[in-house]
């Protein structure tokens, strides 16, 4: 039996039914039919309010998830939706480079007079790059996941989803 | 050999309801009627991750499917429902490159479903991840 894929209607996310094969179901609910299989299946997987739940084929499914909460469901495949896409790898530049202000000694945000006295202009000019990143690196240019994944700010540690 | 009367004393078998009440001792079990004792697993499944894809079922009991919801969300669906939301779910699973650290937590449960959350780390501001293996076991009445 094929995958199945519907909209919620709650906020709009995708859902995708993995159905447990057939012989393991029949030890609970005994002999079924094909049609009798794939009606349980459904009847107890999609919710009434599941916006247009359609067969998927796993050709029509993404093969990586490092964009999981992006994906959307068009018809009977599912695509990536970049607008998602774009604050998804944001955020993991983000938790990267608290990483790296945490490796500098510098978790938490100086106040600018105490960070003049106590700090030499390279290591100032390089905090403020980091903290400028969300600013001056434009994320909007990339028009697919791979193009946005080669966005990644020098000096920050690679996000380990990215890391295969 | 000479013919001889043998009574063979057959316990009955135990209904649904002796298995339910859980006390009689003189009744034999089958196959059939195990899972009506209120210690016996009523629900489990076995999900992997391979990190491509969605998620796989590879083994089940009473499990119609499972829905992969989102990065670190899965739902299990029931087959044969419990008869309140006050069952017991356990679940348990390997976070993906051996890590150590993060946790699961069961999100929603209703009679016939729920969500398990997995997150790459041990506080609420923990961001959520897919993990290589879940494990979910439910016992309670049906």
């Amino acid at each position: 039996m094929e995958k199945i894929i519907y909209t919620r209607e709650s906020d709009g996310g995708l859902n995708v039914i993995i159905p447990a094969s057939k012989a393991d179901l029949e030890r609970v609910l005994g002999p079924l039919t094909d049609e009798q299989y794939e009606q349980h299946v459904w009847q107890k997987s999609i919710p009434e309010d599941a916006i247009t739940p359609t067969s998927i084929a796993d050709s029509g499914i993404p093969t990586d998830r490092e964009f999981r909460d992006a994906w959307v469901q068009n018809g009977g495949i599912i695509n990536i939706k970049m607008d998602i896409v774009i604050p998804i790898h944001m955020n993991r530049i983000r938790e990267m480079r608290q990483k790296k202000f945490e490796e500098m000694g510098f978790p938490q945000r100086l106040n600018p007079q105490v960070e003049a006295a106590i700090l030499d202009e390279p290591t100032r000019t390089e905090l403020q790059r980091l903290r400028d990143i969300p600013q001056t690196l434009d994320l909007t240019v990339a028009k697919t996941p791979d193009e946005i994944k080669a966005l990644w700010p020098i000096g920050v540690n690679m996000h380990p989803i990215y890391v295969k | 050999m000479a013919n001889s009367a043998v009574s063979l004393n057959i316990p009955d078998p135990a209904t649904q309801a002796d298995m339910e009440t859980a006390t009689d001792v003189t009744k034999v079990v089958t196959p059939g009627r195990v899972k009506f004792h209120p210690g016996a697993c009523k629900v489990w499944g076995n999900v992997t991750n391979s990190g491509g894809g969605v998620p796989a079922l590879q083994a089940s009991y009473n499990m119609t499917s499972i829905a992969d919801t989102g990065t670190g969300q899965i739902t299990f669906t029931i087959a044969t429902d419990f008869s309140s939301v006050n069952w017991s779910c356990t679940a348990s699973g390997k976070r993906p490159g051996g890590n150590s650290g993060g946790y699961i937590q069961q999100q929603t449960k209703d009679v016939g479903t729920i969500l398990i959350y997995t997150f790459a780390g041990g506080s609420s501001t923990s961001t959520f991840e897919d993990w290589d293996i879940i494990d979910m076991q439910g016992l309670g009445d049906q």
